[in-house]
């Protein structure tokens, strides 16, 4: 055996054991879309915030609690949907590449990993706003989200890795700032989703 | 990538321990699966390895033998499925025969 073979057959290896234990199929496209809900969520969540018609019964606390309430609730419908696009989206990626979308040891590994730190932060959330705790609840969502990308981009792809990181460090800066939730929302979950979809899109084409 | 110096081959080469059982792809494949994931059964090699039954079967039976792997046959509903594991004697193995391909590829580049 010389050099070149030996070089291809590690690389035969990695890419085997990469193949077998990491799920592939995400698509750029279904991150895109997702980045564009948000906004989109952002953007009417905005719209609510800024109508000013509850100081007319004099009552702004309660009529801002009331919405935010509206606006948490919003969000988690928000992030089922998300999830079905996901699953959507990577059902049609799987079936262009020709792998097998199924239940595997691979898949439930992502599953698990990235589903149980997200549930925590999304319960932690809900009970937040139930005691009407409204002030970190965008920083939580950023910081469990980013949590939960980290927890499960070993089984998946590295660039999730990367968008978790980022996802934690903007909802641990988020916690500083007392202002501006809802700009950190947006970048975390539109702007970086689209960046990232986009990068996932190039990627695909390179191939 | 270097490909010069093949022709002066060092000494070292033949003191390396590549081992023979890994020198077929499917073999090296099978090892590749099952050194990342706990277990997998024979449908998932198969597909992974892009292999016929008889192909693979005949693989698996060499690693079984050698004590490389480990297989437990059961029953899903009547359709039986084997399932696959890398014993530690498999690991230790493996392990060796991928240190012995990184130093024959230092060596070269030297």
């Amino acid at each position: 055996m010389d050099n070149n073979e030996a070089i291809k057959d590690l690389r035969d290896i990695r890419a085997m054991m990469e193949k077998s234990s990491r799920f592939q199929a995400i698509s750029g496209w279904g991150l895109t879309i997702i980045g564009i809900l948000a906004l989109t969520a952002s953007w009417i969540a905005h719209a609510i915030f800024s109508e000013t018609g509850g100081t007319l019964f004099g009552d702004t606390e309660r009529l801002w609690a009331h919405k935010t309430q509206v606006a948490v609730y919003g969000s988690m419908i928000l992030v089922c949907i998300c999830g079905l696009i996901v699953f959507l989206s990577s059902m049609i990626m799987a079936r262009r590449k020709g792998i097998d979308f199924k239940f595997d040891n691979t898949m439930r590994r992502v599953l698990i990993n990235f589903t149980v730190p997200l549930l925590a932060g999304g319960l932690l959330c809900l009970a937040l706003v139930m005691q009407h705790h409204y002030g970190l609840t965008s920083s939580i969502m950023l910081i469990f989200y980013g949590l939960a990308l980290i927890n499960c981009h070993h089984f998946s792809h590295p660039t999730l890795g990367l968008l978790g990181y980022l996802e934690l460090l903007l909802g641990l800066i988020d916690c500083f700032v007392a202002t501006h939730a809802l700009l950190f929302w947006t970048i975390g979950f539109g702007v970086l989703h689209i960046v990232a979809g986009i990068s996932f899109i190039i990627k695909e084409r390179k191939k | 990538m270097k490909t010069g110096g093949q022709d002066t081959k060092p000494a070292t080469i033949s003191i390396t321990r590549l081992n023979k059982a890994f020198e077929s792809r499917v073999r090296l494949g099978v090892m590749s699966v099952l050194m990342v994931n706990d277990s997998a059964d024979f449908t998932t090699l198969k597909q992974l390895l892009e292999l016929t039954d008889g192909n693979l079967s005949s693989h698996t039976r060499a690693l079984e033998e050698l004590g490389y792997i480990s297989c437990e046959k059961r029953f899903i509903g009547r359709k039986p499925n084997t399932v696959f594991s890398v014993t530690d004697k498999g690991r230790e193995a493996f392990q060796e025969h991928l240190s012995a391909l990184e130093k024959l590829i230092g060596d070269c580049d030297k």
